[in-house]
């Protein structure tokens, strides 16, 4: 009766909340999952174009929806008030973690221009733009030693900052560093110490505290996430 | 003996240069001086080794004069990545600089740069201006405050105005997160836990 009505129309709503809620928590998720792992991994990963092309149209879908429920007078104003807020804290939410995401790798870049430079398949992994801004960077950088100092050095063999003789001036990401990764499948046996010989039975959900280096691997091909 | 005195100094300006850079809590005055003495090290040695290879070109299988050579340049290379770690180091305060001030650096922050260093953050500027555009994302935003509350309580250090509201400085208010948050990065607001 009214109850079962009631009850049917609880089920519908809880149903289409959830599925809405799937879906922005699949979205945030995504990237707050690319977000970390690019925050916590030594080495500059993949570009995820597609999520972030994704985001950007969410994001302006969602700032369309809040143009159109500008409340028309002051009486839908304070209806509608609490849902215009939390359209607004959704686009915050969306637009931070992207904001954070370019913000994270650009830094990378800066840092470690000079493995970009050098290594063609390490250049590889970053968008269009940012080769552009890592090409500009350098440039802005070489113009600045040179006209600091290297012009000044009277052989012109030492003005090189690239030559192989310099090897130690550029700047590689530290493998060695140890991570904290959440596996996100059942892996099985896992070599974490090479040195020491010791594997380690990793099962779904687990997080642990490892060298970088043996988990990269597992990393590139998404079956952990970094958390820290 | 004289040969021996100079090895003796090695890099040791150089590595001077470093620990004043690192000592300093902000950023010292760009030491032209120092960057111009080191420079006339590396090419004063540079001139030597090139005499020692004419002179004792005969000699230049014998073991103590390549290692001689060898060393006077090993001094040099690392005389060369002190200064280009003296330089890029500035550099990377001058950059955090402008993603935490923006455009407002500090006069007397400015006169501590080189002319090179000045030239460097306003084509720097440039750079992050057109990158962000281009991807259309303002980056420098929310760079300390994440908008986990929609809303923050906020001390007014300073007066200032703070979406379309004029604030009044020693008072407490409860404002939006992102409004709040370049007042916050100026100093001019902070945040109340």
């Amino acid at each position: 009766m009214a109850s079962k009505a009631f009850e049917e129309e609880l089920d519908n709503l809880n149903d289409s909340d959830a599925s809405i809620a799937e879906y922005q928590t699949s979205i945030i998720d995504r990237i707050n999952s690319a977000l970390f792992n690019e925050r916590w991994s030594p080495e500059l990963l993949e570009f995820q174009l597609d999520l972030t092309k994704e985001l950007t149209e969410k994001i302006e879908e969602q700032l369309e929806e809040m143009k159109k429920n500008l409340p028309e007078n002051e009486e839908e104003r304070t209806r509608k008030s609490l849902f215009v807020k939390f359209q607004q804290m959704e686009v915050d939410r969306l637009s931070y973690s992207l904001r954070s995401y370019f913000r994270t790798r650009l830094l990378k870049i800066e840092q470690q221009i000079s493995s970009i430079k050098v290594d063609e398949e390490y250049r590889e992994r970053l968008s269009d733009k940012e080769k552009e801004y890592a090409d500009r960077y350098w440039n802005l950088l070489e113009k600045h030693f040179n006209d600091s100092f290297l012009q000044n050095l009277s052989n012109p063999r030492l003005r090189s900052l690239t030559d192989e003789q310099q090897e130690n001036l550029v700047v590689r990401p530290n493998f060695n560093r140890y991570v904290i990764i959440r596996a996100k499948e059942a892996l099985g046996l896992v070599e974490v110490d090479v040195d020491l010989g010791q594997t380690v039975d990793i099962k779904e959900g687990d997080v642990l505290l490892v060298r970088y280096e043996p988990v990269q691997d597992l990393l590139m091909e998404g079956k952990i996430e970094l958390l820290g | 003996t004289t040969q021996v005195e100079k090895m003796s100094t090695l890099n040791e300006k150089a590595i001077e240069l470093l620990r004043d850079l690192a000592r300093s809590s902000t950023i010292p005055a760009f030491d032209e001086e120092a960057v111009r003495e080191v420079t006339q090290e590396i090419n004063d040695r540079d001139q030597e080794i090139k005499e020692i290879l004419t002179k004792e070109r005969h000699r230049i299988r014998e073991t103590s004069i390549a290692v001689f050579v060898h060393a006077q340049h090993a001094i040099n290379l690392k005389n060369k990545q002190c200064i280009l770690a003296y330089l890029k180091n500035r550099l990377n305060i001058i950059q955090q600089m402008r993603w935490e001030l923006d455009k407002e650096i500090p006069l007397d922050i400015q006169r501590l740069l080189s002319q090179n260093e000045g030239n460097f953050l306003q084509n720097y500027d440039k750079l992050l201006g057109d990158y962000m555009d281009d991807i259309g994302v303002e980056l420098t935003k929310d760079l300390h405050v994440s908008p986990k509350y929609l809303f923050i309580q906020v001390k007014v250090e300073e007066e200032c105005q703070v979406g379309d509201k004029t604030l009044r400085k020693g008072t407490l208010h409860f404002v939006k997160t992102t409004d709040a948050e370049p007042m916050i990065r100026a100093g001019l607001l902070t945040h109340v836990e």
